[in-house]
């Protein structure tokens, strides 16, 4: 009996040979898009949407990339400190959404951007750095070295990203608005070969502006 | 000229190219086995990178192989595995990976490059988690048509961008064994024992010769 069923599966793996296995895909329908969250509020705040919810405290105010259907509408809402603010991003396939949180005018309510970037330069052995300008006080927002003040970005208008390739490296930046420095330098450490980070411009209470730096990172 | 494997312990894991009796479980596993490595091979029919990072059930099979022993066919059972548990188990010197056709997204107009980077970052982040020395074997040219849609711009696409993405892992570049065509295959994607040999033999070649090997202790 036992030398039969083994007959049968000499068998199975003889006629798959010939043929080739069963059909099975080779990919996605569609490339898939992604949505982070970021809180550039000054108190902690959670996404809601349905029954999930999704804290973002000032500890750790930039969410992982959450995979979403592409070209949908994922819509709900930000809540914390008694303010609320309106959740309604759609993704093309192939992109990253990333919304941002920013205080409202007046510090009523919490007003919501979205810039989505369609990356192409994906490469393990460097390390891409994307420079977001969510900062409406800022039309030419810059980025150059800390110190020795070498241009890495230039006339980054407001709810856009610019994303380069850099060698891994230590680094410390320092923003800039139409040339002149802005907010504070920020260290980036030691950047990671295959690593993806973002630099996020973002208005602060005092009409001042600051970094927001995040390696960027794919929920599982 | 396959000196440098002998001693090592090698996992291999990947897609329907390691499913079947004559394809690489027997020609790539049987070079190194005769190199003198300790060989553990599983192909999981119609996986894809991001798969060996869970437990994910195949629609179309699977076969599992250790050393000398004999092809086990897995059926309907087959299943990925995690790789960081594999690594746990075997403590390989080496993982070899053969992923390619099946991320390669012939049927579509466009290559899915925001998956195709989710999936093989998450698995080269697992395996290197683990400090062990890995090398990923890419597509071959296998031939246009066929029920997989195969083009051969698109599987050059496809391997460049792997040749990109797999550090720290070293990357085998398929389509440099062959001229496009070359290898004769029964649906556009899977060899004839013929193909299969000269592929297996290429690549056991190539990792001997890659850098990404490890040193002997």
């Amino acid at each position: 009996m036992k030398r039969i069923a083994l007959l049968a599966l000499a068998s199975v793996g003889a006629a798959a040979q010939a043929a080739g296995p069963a059909l099975y895909d080779t990919g996605p329908t569609q490339d898939s898009a992604f949505v982070r969250f970021v809180n550039a509020t000054a108190q902690p705040l959670e996404v809601v949407s349905g029954k999930a919810r999704l804290p973002l405290p000032l500890t750790q105010p930039v969410s992982e990339y959450l995979s979403v259907k592409p070209d949908t509408d994922i819509g709900g809402k930000l809540e914390g400190g008694g303010q609320s603010g309106k959740v309604s991003v759609k993704t093309r396939p192939g992109a990253f959404s990333t919304l941002v949180a920013l205080p409202g005018a007046g510090g009523k309510g919490i007003n919501t951007l979205v810039v989505s970037e369609s990356p192409d330069d994906f490469n393990a052995l460097k390390s891409a750095i994307a420079f977001y300008n969510f900062d409406a006080g800022c039309k030419a927002a810059g980025l150059e070295t800390a110190g020795k003040a070498v241009s890495m970005f230039k006339a980054v208008a407001e709810k856009t990203v610019q994303r380069r390739m850099v060698n891994p490296i230590a680094l410390a930046v320092q923003p800039t608005c139409d040339g002149k420095p802005r907010g504070a330098p920020v260290d980036l450490g030691n950047l990671q070969a295959g690593q993806r980070y973002s630099l996020l411009l973002v208005p602060v209470a005092t009409g001042e502006s600051k970094l927001v730096f995040t390696a960027d990172a794919i929920a599982r | 000229m396959l000196a440098t494997l002998a001693g090592l312990s090698i996992l291999i894991i990947g897609d329907s190219h390691l499913s079947n009796a004559g394809y690489l479980i027997d020609t790539l596993h049987d070079p190194l086995v005769q190199a003198g490595a300790k060989v553990h091979t599983i192909g999981v029919c119609g996986s894809v990178a991001g798969d060996w990072t869970t437990t994910k059930q195949s629609d179309c099979g699977g076969a599992e192989r250790v050393g000398n022993g004999p092809i086990t066919f897995v059926g309907s059972a087959a299943a990925t595995r995690p790789v960081k548990q594999l690594i746990a188990a075997d403590k390989p010197d080496l993982v070899v990976i053969v992923q390619g056709d099946t991320m390669g997204g012939y049927k579509q107009a466009t290559y899915p490059r925001a998956w195709a980077y989710q999936q093989v970052s998450a698995l080269t982040k697992d395996i290197s988690s683990t400090g062990t020395a890995c090398v990923w074997v890419g597509p071959a040219w296998g031939s246009e048509g066929g029920k997989y849609g195969k083009t051969y711009d698109r599987v050059k696409m496809a391997s460049e961008f792997l040749a990109s993405n797999v550090a720290p892992c070293g990357y085998v570049d398929s389509l440099a064994f062959s001229k496009p065509g070359q290898w004769r295959t029964v649906d556009g994607q899977h060899f004839t024992t013929t193909g299969y040999k000269q592929w297996g033999a290429a690549i056991a070649d190539a990792i001997a010769e890659s850098p990404a090997l490890p040193k002997k202790k």
